[in-house]
This record gives structure tokens, sequence and C-alpha cells, in this order.
């Protein structure tokens, strides 16, 4: 059973707009739980609201309405529980002037690191995004991956109960992906919470216990990605070619196996079979109306 | 149609910046109000130098003068009744100048015609050269117009003719040709006066008599500048120059804090500020002792090489006091500023601004003397001026606890007044 850790409990808000009396509503009402020790995606296109929900998550931006909740410790208005949470802001948040030593360094004493602990963390996060050969260059001089890595560290270097990352694979290679990725699972592995933003659904279904998708500052829907693509998938597509050269059959069925068994005792025979599973993407296109990314 | 279209663009950029927009359009404009103030205040009705008088001659004539420095719209005179009190004003700064009608004066006066000269003393604060020499030329204008108006005073005219005919006989032995001749010349000054008293009527005294009469020069004004050591030698000019630089480090320190939190902004590392376990007074916390280590060290620095120029301290606990009050105060102005510095371009242009605006109404380039009362009173609330005025006073005017309370009591108050606004209008994201 899910052991809530952050809650969300119809958060909105609203920015103005110039040369408008209508404000934008980034956030509507949004309530979604996040159990602990669990990895869980806000899936979402451009503008959805996601990093305003991170915001919000983190303290920064303060709702217009309702709460945002940390199981055990309380609203991240207070300093001390922002002390418990760890975070990755969609824009790079480094200093450039500084070695990407000296970057953690400085935000470990943030979180009230010294002396050895801090050392050992500061080199253990290094070491988690991969930068440790690289530790005593500045900033300044990191490919956008890098930096984007750096960004990451920060926000796991003083081991932190919730993490909050914020598009952390944009703009990356798929090894620095890979990367990020694979320090996304060993933090779940040792218990912590992860609530994690980005419009790759692949990525979100290779990664994600769970996944909240969002449009307009609502959400959605609400599951695993098998829950979803079961309740919001529709059917699997199984397209038959047979020999002769006849047009393609498109067969739509919930039970791909029984439908291509029951083509195959017609005839002229079967030239070839592809079966495509709904995914996230057809989850978004029915439930939105529009892909994930347009 | 390229290039109209970029030159468009950057004109909407600009505009969009206020910062930016602001010292483009509206500063020059301040400006050019700003010194079109300052050159028509030069004229009449003007600021005006504060001065204190001490009348040691206590006769009629030496209060005629006194009175007339009073009514100068060019001078703000307060009476002082001894040395001492004067003194202590200019020590203090509170007047730029103490004038002395010394003993005597009335005398001298009397006999101008024989070769007396008509002797005025004035005490200038060292730090106010220039204004020393306004000051001389005032004086010496003023005693003229005395002397003119004596020609149409037939009382006085009489008064000082009989004096110079006294003086004469006690000089110059009967017989001999000069004294033929100068009798000749009072006998003539004589019926000049009665004619013109005769005439009289006319409102003489104007400014044309003075200036014919300026050929000779029969006023001696003493100026020398007020000593505060108890040894009373003379102190070394780096005393003077060097608050003035503090002023300028300071400025300097605040220009940079403000456009670091701007930078911060523009990098995102103020949002990692802000989402950390410290809360946003402890991070404007931080970023105040920052630039308060910055300020501190800065005055510093400059003292040090003050004294290896030949500063000599006064007071090493006032001289403690008045840089911890100025690097406060200048926190504070820093604090205030940094909402304004939305960009790093709005920074610098508050770089360049706002320091020639408080150094200028501080006193730091145009002397206050010659700008209009308007800039006075603003110029009594420059953290820039008072912190001159603080490590002055531990430096070499030798200000006591109680004299120290008013530069850094305005100090402090105008830096927690600004750090106030500034905290309430930061922007963090
Ligand atoms: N500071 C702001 N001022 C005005 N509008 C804002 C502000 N921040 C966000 N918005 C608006 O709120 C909406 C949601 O923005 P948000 O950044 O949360 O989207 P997002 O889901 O993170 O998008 P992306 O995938 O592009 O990062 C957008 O329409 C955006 O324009
Ligand atoms: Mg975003």
């Amino acid at each position: 059973m899910l052991v809530r850790m952050l809650e969300l409990r119809s958060i909105r808000k609203s920015f103005a707009r110039r040369g408008s009396v209508d404000r934008l509503v980034a956030v509507d009402g949004l309530s979604l739980a996040v159990g602990r020790g669990e990895v869980f995606g806000l899936l979402g296109p451009n503008g959805a609201g996601k990093s305003t929900t991170i915001g919000m998550a983190m303290g920064l931006v303060t709702p217009e309405a309702g709460e945002v909740l940390y199981a055990g410790l309380g609203s991240p208005s207070e300093a001390a529980v922002r002390g418990r949470l760890g975070v990755a802001p969609q824009s790079l948040a480094i200093y450039d002037d500084l070695t990407g030593m000296e970057n953690l360094v400085h935000f470990a004493r943030l979180y009230g690191l010294r002396g050895g602990s801090l050392t050992s963390a500061v080199s253990a996060a290094l070491e988690a995004v991969g930068l440790a050969d690289r530790a005593g260059d500045l900033a300044r001089t990191y490919s956008g991956g890098m930096k984007r890595r750096l960004n990451l560290a920060a926000a796991i270097v003083h081991n932190p109960d919730v993490v909050l990352l914020d598009e952390p694979t944009a703009g990356v290679d798929p090894q620095s992906r890979d990367a990020i990725l694979g320090m996304v699972r060993r933090l779940s592995s040792e218990g912590v919470t992860v609530v994690y933003t980005t419009h790759y659904m692949e990525e979100a279904q290779r990664l994600c216990d769970r996944i909240g998708i969002i449009d307009h500052g609502r959400l959605l829907a609400l599951g695993t990605v098998d829950e979803l693509v079961a309740l919001h998938g529709g059917e699997t597509l199984v397209r038959i070619t047979r020999a002769g050269g006849a047009a393609e059959q498109v067969i739509r069925t919930t039970d791909p196996v029984a439908a291509l068994r029951s083509a195959m005792e017609r005839s002229p025979p079967i030239d070839g079979v592809r079966i495509e599973r709904p995914d996230l993407e057809s989850v978004f296109l029915s439930l939105t109306g529009r892909t994930l990314r347009d | 149609m390229g290039v109209l279209a970029i030159a468009m663009n950057d004109i909407r950029l600009l505009l969009r910046d206020k910062a930016a927009a602001f010292f483009t359009f509206l500063f020059p404009l301040l400006f050019a109000m700003f010194f079109t103030f300052v050159f028509r205040g030069g004229g009449g009705g003007g600021g005006a130098m504060k001065v204190a008088v001490l009348d040691e001659d206590g006769t009629r004539g030496s209060a005629r003068l006194v009175s007339e420095i009073e009514a100068d719209s060019a001078l703000k005179a307060r009476r002082v009744a001894d040395s001492l009190e004067g003194r202590n004003l200019v020590r203090r700064g509170e007047v730029t100048a103490l004038i002395i009608v010394p003993r005597g004066f009335s005398e001298a006066a009397d006999s101008m015609f024989t070769g007396g000269q008509i002797p005025l003393e004035a005490v200038v604060d060292p730090s106010r050269g220039a204004e020393a020499a306004m000051l001389t030329g005032k004086l010496t204008e003023l005693a003229f117009r005395q002397m003119s108006s004596a020609f149409t005073d037939r009382s006085r005219m009489q008064e000082m003719l009989e004096g110079s005919r006294r003086r004469l006989a006690t000089v110059a032995p009967e017989g001999e040709p000069g004294r033929e001749a100068f009798t000749k010349f009072l006998d003539g000054a004589d019926a000049l006066s009665q004619e013109l008293s005769r005439r009289s009527g006319d409102e003489s005294t104007n400014d044309a008599t003075s200036s014919d009469t300026a050929a000779f020069n029969p006023v001696n004004v003493k100026v020398s500048t007020l000593a505060i050591d108890k040894t009373g030698k003379p102190r070394s000019s780096a005393d003077f120059a060097f608050p003035q630089g503090i002023a300028w480090g300071l400025m300097g320190s605040v220009v940079g804090f403000a456009s670091s939190i701007a930078s911060e902004r523009r990098r995102g590392t103020l949002v990692r500020l802000a989402i950390s376990p410290l809360t946003r007074g402890q991070i404007l916390a931080g970023k105040a002792l920052g630039c308060f280590v910055t300020c501190v060290l800065v005055q510093v620095l400059l003292l040090a090489v003050a004294m290896a120029m030949g500063s000599q301290v006064g007071s090493w606990p006032m001289l403690a006091l008045a840089v911890f009050c100025a690097a406060a105060g200048f926190v504070g102005m820093a604090m205030g500023l940094a909402p304004f510095a939305d960009s790093e371009e709005g920074a610098a242009g508050i770089a360049r601004a706002v320091p020639m605006v408080l150094a200028m109404i501080g006193g730091g380039t145009i002397p206050l003397a010659f700008m209009p009362p308007f800039f006075e009173t603003l110029s009594s609330a420059s953290p820039f001026k008072w912190a001159i005025v603080a490590v002055e006073g531990g430096l070499w005017r030798g200000f006591t606890l109680r004299e120290m309370l008013v530069p850094c009591g305005i100090l402090l108050g105008v830096g927690a007044v600004c750090f106030a606004i500034g905290v309430r209008r930061l922007r963090w994201e």
C-alpha cells in the first residue's frame, strides 16, 4: 500500500498576463499523492504546468489555493522542510565561475553539511553523476550535458528524503540520459522519493512507478503505466498483410492473440504481422486529442 | 527591411528594460534639470555657505559688517560668542568657516586712507579649500561695500577722515611734502563726501562701486585652515583625499552587491538559494554580510594607504565606529538598490548614475555652497556625505562619541530604511 510522502491538495496558481485582465491559470486545482520511495512522473506537454507544480512542491511558488504537505514534515514554506528536499530546477542553477566541486561544496553548506561529511557527500554526488574527473574545472567549461548533471548533483548532495527533478534529461545525449536515469533508479532503491517531470514518454514509461498526466494545469489521469494504458490506451492494433498484395488489414482489439489466431484461419496466407500495443502516447492522445510532442 | 527590423527591435527591447530606459531617457533629463538648478542657484537665492561669525572688535563698525555678513544671501551666518565655539563648529563640519572680525577692525577701517589695511580673519575647514577662495572674495566684497557706503554716509565719512588725519599727525612730521599732499587729499575726500551726501536720495551702494575700487586693496583677509592637532602642525593632505576615496570605494561595493543579485537571478542560482533551508531573511543577511565585509575591507585598505602617506589617526575607537557605521549604512543602500537592478545592464546603469548623483549632492564633486538649498537638504540624507564626515571625525576632526552620533545615526538610519525597502521589493525569480 502507498505510504504517502508528498501530497498536493487542490493547488492552484495563476499569472498576470501582459496587456490582459484575464489571468493565465498555470495550475488549476491539482491534487495528487506521491508514495514514499516511489518514482513519480509528471508528464505533460510544454506549458502544461509541470514546472509551476514542482515550484509549489519545492516551496518557491506559493499556491493561491490549496496546500502542499510532506508527511511528517509539513509545508515546504518552512525552511526545515526544504532542508529535506533536493531540487534540480529546469533552468540550470549553477555558478559558472566556480568549479564543479566548489559549486557542490557551496550548495552542501547551505544544507548544513560541514567537515568530513561534507567532503564525502560532495565526492559521492560527483561520482553519482559521473563528473568526478572534471570536478576541478570551472563549470563554464562544461558541456551542456555536464552542466545538467552538475545541476542534478546539487540536488542530491545533501542526501534528501525527496528529490524533485524538473526535466533533468532535457537536451542531453543518450549516454548522459542513461547516467541520469540510472541515478534516479539508485536513489529510489535507497528509499528516496523522486518526483520527475518530463515530456519524453519512453523515459517515463521506463522509469516511473506511477505517472500523472497533466495538461492545462489539470490532472487528466493517474496510475501505473499498465493501468493508464489499460484504461485510456484503447485497443491494440493488429496490422496484417497477406500474400498476393492485398491491402493491409487493420484489426482493433483488446485481445491481439485471439484476433491473430482467427485471422490465421482465413486465407490467403499471412505474409506479415505488426502488433501495435497502446502506450503512453496513445493514452495522451486519447485523453487530450493531441500528441504529446506537438 | 532587415535593417529596420533590427533597429525597431533594439528600441523595443530598450523600452522593455525599465532600468535601461530610465538611464537613457529620464536620467539625462533629470541630470540637465539638476545642473540648471545648480547654475541658477549660483546667482540669487541659491544655497549659502554656512559660516560662524565672531565679533571681537565690538564696535559700531564691526557690528555693521557682521550684520552685512548675516544679510548676505551667499552666506548663512550664525554668531558665536567666542573663538572656541566657532572652531568647534568648523571642526564638526557644521560650518565651513569661522569669520573673525578682529579687535582693531574699526580703528583700521577709520584710518583706511593712510594705508591701514582692514583686517579680517577666516578659519576654514581644511577639507573645504575650494570654498575658502570664494569666502575670501566674499569678505573683501563686503568690506568694500562698507567703505563705499561710508562715502555717502556723511557722519561715517567724517569719522573716518578724522581718524586718518589723527593717524597722519602721528606718523609724519609737519612740513613733510607727503603729509601736505595727504592732507590735501583728505580735504578733497571730505569735499567729495559732502557733495555726495548733498545729492542724497541715491542708493549708492551698488556693486559697480565695489568693483571700481577694487584696484587698490585695503582689505586684508587672513585665511587659515583649522589646525586640529594639539601640536598645531599641518595635516597631511591624505586626510582630506582618503575619506572621499573611501566613500567612492563604498559605492563600488554597493554596486557590486546590487549587480550580484541581478546576476544570481539571471543564472537561476537565486532560486536555488530560495529553496534551500535558509529563510529569505537569512539569504539576504548572508548577502548583506558579504557586502559589509567588502565595505569594511575597502575602508581598511584605504585607511592603511592614507596612513602610509602621512595620515595620523586621531582616535582609533571613533574611527572603528565610523568604519562600522559607514559599512552598515552602505549595505542598507545596496539592498535598497538591488530591486532596481533588474538586469545586469540595469545594475551597470545604477553603477554609473547613483554614485554620481550621491557624490554630487553629498558634496563629493560640487561644493555644497554652490547648490540650491533643496540639494543641501537632500545631501543631509546622503550616506556619501555622512560617511565622509564620520571617517573624518575619527581620523582628524577629533569627534567625541556624542559628536559621532549624528553621522553614525544617520548612516544607520538611512541604511535601515533602504534595507527595509529593498527586502520588500526584491524579486526572487
Ligand atoms: N512566471 C510566470 N509568469 C507568467 N506566466 C508563467 C510563469 N511561469 C509559468 N507561466 C505560464 O504558466 C503555464 C505553465 O508553465 P510551466 O512552466 O509550469 O509549464 P511546463 O509544463 O513546465 O512546460 P515545459 O514543458 O515547457 O517546461 C505556461 O502557460 C506559462 O506560460
Ligand atoms: Mg517546465
